[in-house]
């Protein structure tokens, strides 16, 4: 397994769809009135190549925080939005990559849209990355989520904040 | 959060000029929440930028690349196996972000492509108010919750001055009065006593950059 990153995927992940210049720019233009949070995905599939670029990347990081993380819980008061949401276990920032980036570790990227999609609320809504949670084992969770968010991002996929939210607990 | 605006296209253009691969770094922190430097807006000035090396026939390229914040070694690292592919960085973080990244890669020119605005609040998605400069000795509590350093165009402690307007200020009649406000409040909750006494005015001079440690 080639553990040293391809560059230029990493690089041109984030530019998928990039050349329909356009659309892009007309977009913006329109105000993002019409948007919602799924315009910004450019193209409706995945490209499981680049997250498995990504996950081959950070594949010990990954494999070992799976691997140690024992459910002990002891990161969810460390986190103050667990803590202000009521401490529903969704929060909990062990529950947070194990359910995103460990989801799409364990099917080596074979991830389909909607799971991203479903992700992408646990990686933004769930988590601020403040880089305040932590674990006695020693597991970089933030680090972890940062790195789910690449790999969303690499499908153009990310939290638009020109929507409008209801402020929701969930 | 903290507020920022993109610079004129020409100005991002004659900052890097000279320089032939472009890399446009957006920040998912704050600079993404004020719709200023997240990853849409990275892409579309990278857009921008290749339309315009096209219409000038270089072959200069700009590619556009998101991480999680510029003001954060841990997520600034992600940008360390492809750096120096890049000639330049445009960094669409605030100015802490781009001072940063400039400080981590000491051999990249790093330019911004964004004016750092405010620290402010979110008036509606895409209408951000100033509140706050960071003096770093607040004086809001004594103030009615009103920022006299930020609102009073004198950044008056003892207001109003002689100026005040019917309620307007006298640089501009849009403009509200600050100290009209912290009056109009401290009435209104029955604290006018909290700006009875004269206070000292802020000491300004021989700011050095501050550092915050929390002491736990
Ligand atoms: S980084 Fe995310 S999971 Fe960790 S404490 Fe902050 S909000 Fe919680
Ligand atoms: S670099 Fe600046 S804009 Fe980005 S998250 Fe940090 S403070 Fe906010
Ligand atoms: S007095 Fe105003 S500028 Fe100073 S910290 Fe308070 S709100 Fe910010």
């Amino acid at each position: 397994m080639k553990s040293s990153p391809n560059y230029n995927t990493l690089v041109d992940s984030q530019n998928a769809g990039i050349d329909n210049h356009n659309t892009y720019v007309h977009d913006q233009n329109d105000n993002d009135q019409n948007d919602n949070q799924d315009t910004v995905i450019k193209n409706n599939s995945v490209c499981t190549e680049q997250i498995n670029a990504i996950l081959n990347e950070k594949k010990k990081e990954i494999a070992m925080a799976l691997k140690v993380c024992a459910r002990c819980t002891l990161c969810a008061d460390s986190c103050f939005l667990y803590r202000s949401r009521e401490r529903i276990p969704e929060y909990m920032p062990s529950h947070k990559f194990i359910t995103s980036l460990g989801v799409i570790y364990k099917k080596k990227g074979k991830v389909t849209l909607d799971e991203l999609l479903h992700m992408r609320d646990t990686l933004w809504k769930r988590c601020v990355l403040c880089t305040r949670c932590y674990c006695p084992l020693g597991i970089n969770i933030p680090v972890l989520l940062a790195l789910g968010r690449r790999i969303l991002r690499s499908q153009g996929i990310y939290h638009l904040y020109s929507v409008p939210e209801s402020i929701s607990h969930d | 959060m903290i507020k920022i605006k993109e610079k004129k296209f020409e100005e991002i253009v004659d900052s890097i000029e000279g320089f032939k691969k472009i890399l446009v770094l957006g920040c998912g922190g704050c600079a993404s929440v004020c719709l200023g430097g997240g990853q849409k807006e990275a892409e579309c000035l990278c857009v921008n930028l290749n339309l315009f090396f096209k219409s000038e026939t270089s072959s200069r390229t700009a590619r556009g690349y998101t991480i999680e914040r510029q003001c954060n070694i841990a997520f600034i690292e992600e940008t360390c196996s492809f750096i120096t592919q890049f000639d330049a960085v445009l960094s669409m973080a605030c100015g802490a972000g781009s001072q940063y990244m400039a400080e981590i890669y000491p051999g990249i020119p790093v330019f911004p492509a964004v004016n750092t605005i405010a620290i402010g609040i979110d008036r509606e998605i895409g209408v951000y108010e100033e509140k706050c400069r960071a003096c770093g000795d607040c004086v809001v509590g004594y103030t009615g919750g009103v920022c006299p350093v930020t609102r009073c165009a004198k950044g008056l402690f003892n207001g109003p001055c002689g100026g005040t307007n019917k309620g307007s200020c006298e640089i501009d009649s849009n403009i509200p009065c600050a100290w009209v406000d912290i009056y109009n409040r401290l009435k209104a909750q029955d604290r006018l006593g909290n700006i009875m006494k004269i206070r000292p005015s802020m000491e300004w001079q021989n700011q050095t950059p501050r550092t915050v440690v929390q002491k736990r």
